[in-house]
């Protein structure tokens, strides 16, 4: 049976008398590929760091292919892509030849491979220019061809691409990933974007405070979120409390408006639960365009503009809302308008820690 | 003014004529701040070093020390120095006093806390995630430091001039434990003190003048070196 890429078992991670990471177990097939969210501070990085053997551990064990003697080794048999892209002083060429050189290969083998390194990212022409006369999107290239060119098995991004624009940040996943998948990598991914985190890998580790709060499919996290954190990292813009009124036929969101309990989706099994919905779930101004429960007269409060249509946040019934306003539709803020939910969209927040870890 | 006049001239006149008296203090003066200054940057700049790039514990205090090493009065260290060359002293029986050796000694111990300090300076002010990113792209810890010592070798190469400034322009310490002997211990600093005692302005002068003229050409070397590897950065 082909040994696990990484296994952590009961890892701990201090600065000074502070865990910053605490992970019961994770383990992680050859081939996978895997997204890391989580707000600032969750230990993303530190968990990254922590797979390739970047800092001591207070308690536990990390293992990679099943073997943990030789930390050197190992730790060379992986690479990680930080954020800006350190560089020593000198030649794009001399830095990407730098991971060979320290694994004591140069000369003509060094050479080709360096050129190769240089031609999949498309960075032949500026193999000769310092580093620090780069572009941002340069750099990040010159950091990717730098990572790829020893052949690591286990690729580590720590937000790799936050310094560029959108576009440029999605060519090059789009890129990297095809690389990944072509060979074979077992690749970690920390990021801020969700979208593009959940776009990358198959298996979304989600942290919260150094610890895992969630892990799964896409379809899992975003369809059964276990915990407001989670939620939240999603990009749930609505969390209520729910509590199923005496007659069991009701149930009040955000405990006080009622909506009849029969068009909410299954779950609510116990008296009371956090339920989750986006923004696009909550219709205002226009009639409804499909199933919907009408939640009453809302008060519009503020109106926050955005690229896929201005956020309204609402009072409604003295329950606060965000609804998605959309394009064409005009509203004010002090004004009342009926608000409908699209009771399809929402989701029940587990609350517990099933299947975490 | 004529004596400052006189001096000048006296001075070059030394110079020129390769004084052999002037040039075997001079060359003293090279041996024992040369090897002082050397000593030092072997001591300091690895003790910078692991000061910027390890953590153990009584690391803090350590750093206190080699800053206060840096301040440390010349004097202070000339009397410790002497204590503990004297014959009656802990190494009494290696009869270093009054010799050459124990004004390198004295000259280490007031250099090197400088090198130590401006190293460890040198090497924090780069980023603090450069040895994260090293030991990630394969280095050995050994590999790392070698590549952060290589990064910041700016800021260590001033390290370097400002230990053989401070080892080259040392007078109280040499004064105490060299005995300033003709011949034996004499280097440009204690010979411009004794000069001007006697009143030989001429002589202090062109002692003055030779160990300037020194310490320029000495830190001219480093400064181009330094340059250069500036020029390499850009």
């Amino acid at each position: 049976m082909m040994a696990k890429a990484v296994e952590l078992a009961g890892v701990r991670v201090a600065r000074g008398e502070r865990t910053v990471l605490a992970v019961e177990a994770l383990a992680v097939e050859q081939g996978e590929m895997v997204a890391v969210v989580g707000p600032n501070g969750a230990g993303k990085s530190t968990l990254l760091a922590a797979i390739g053997l970047l800092l001591p551990v207070a308690a536990g064990q990390v293992r990679l292919f099943g073997e943990h003697d030789d930390p050197l080794a190992l730790r060379r048999r992986c690479a990680l892509v930080l954020q800006d892209g350190l560089f020593l002083t000198g030649s794009v060429r001399q830095n990407v030849a730098l991971p060979l050189s320290l694994r004591g290969l140069r000369g003509a083998a060094a050479a080709r491979k360096v050129g190769q390194a240089l031609e999949l990212f498309n960075l032949g022409h500026l193999a000769a220019r310092p580093v620090q006369r780069l572009s941002g999107g340069e750099r990040q290239r010159v950091n990717l061809a730098r990572a790829l060119v020893t052949d690591p098995e286990i690729l580590l991004l720590d937000e790799p691409f936050s310094s560029l624009d959108k576009s440029a940040r999605t060519h090059l996943l789009q890129e990297l990933a095809a690389i990944i998948r072509q060979r074979g990598l077992t690749a970690f991914l920390v990021s801020h974007h969700f979208e593009e985190a959940a776009w990358f890998a198959e298996r979304i580790v989600m942290l919260a405070e150094g610890r895992i709060v969630q892990q799964g499919t896409l379809a899992e996290v975003v369809g059964q979120p276990l915990n407001e954190a989670v939620a939240r990292l999603v990009g749930y813009d609505n969390l209520l409390a729910c509590t199923l009124a005496a007659d069991k036929k009701t149930v009040l969101l955000g405990d006080k408006l009622p909506v009849a309990a029969a068009a909410l989706p299954d779950g609510l099994a116990a008296d009371r639960r956090i339920c989750a919905f986006g923004a696009e779930a909550v219709q205002i101004g226009l009639l409804p365009s499909s199933a919907c429960c009408a939640l009453g007269e809302g008060v519009v409060k503020k109106i926050v503009p955005g690229i896929h249509g201005a956020i309204v946040q609402l009072d409604c019934g003295g329950v606060g809302l965000k609804a998605r306003l959309s394009s064409g539709t005009r509203l004010d803020e002090g004004a009342k308008t009926p608000v409908w939910l699209q009771s399809g969209a929402l989701r029940w927040v587990y609350g517990g820690t099933k299947g975490a870890e | 003014m004529t004596y400052i006049g006189q001096g000048l001239g006296e001075a070059v006149r030394l110079l020129l004529q390769l004084d052999p008296a002037v040039l075997k203090v001079a060359w003293l003066t090279l041996q024992v701040s040369g090897l002082a200054a050397l000593i030092s940057v072997v001591l300091g700049v690895p003790l910078g070093c692991a000061l910027a790039t390890r953590r153990f514990r009584g690391r803090g205090a350590l750093v206190s020390f080699v800053n206060v090493g840096m301040g440390m009065p010349p004097v202070v260290v000339g009397l410790l120095v002497s204590l503990l060359l004297w014959r009656y002293g802990p190494l009494g029986d290696w009869q270093l006093l009054y010799t050459p050796w124990a004004m390198v000694i004295a000259q280490v111990l007031i250099a090197a806390p400088i090198v130590a300090s401006l190293s460890f300076s040198a090497i924090v002010s780069l980023d603090e995630r450069l040895p994260l990113q090293l030991l990630a792209l394969g280095a050995s810890r050994l590999q790392a430091d070698r590549l952060l010592i290589k990064e910041a070798k700016l800021g260590l190469l001033a390290a370097v001039i400002a230990g053989f400034g401070r080892a080259v322009s040392e007078v109280g310490a040499s004064m105490m434990v060299g005995g300033n002997l003709k011949d034996e211990t004499r280097v440009l600093t204690t010979a411009t003190v004794l000069e001007v005692g006697k009143g030989n302005y001429e002589l202090a002068i062109s002692f003055g003048l030779i160990l300037l003229v020194l310490v320029y050409l000495v830190v001219a070397v480093l400064t181009v070196l330094q340059q250069a590897g500036k020029r390499g950065c850009s």
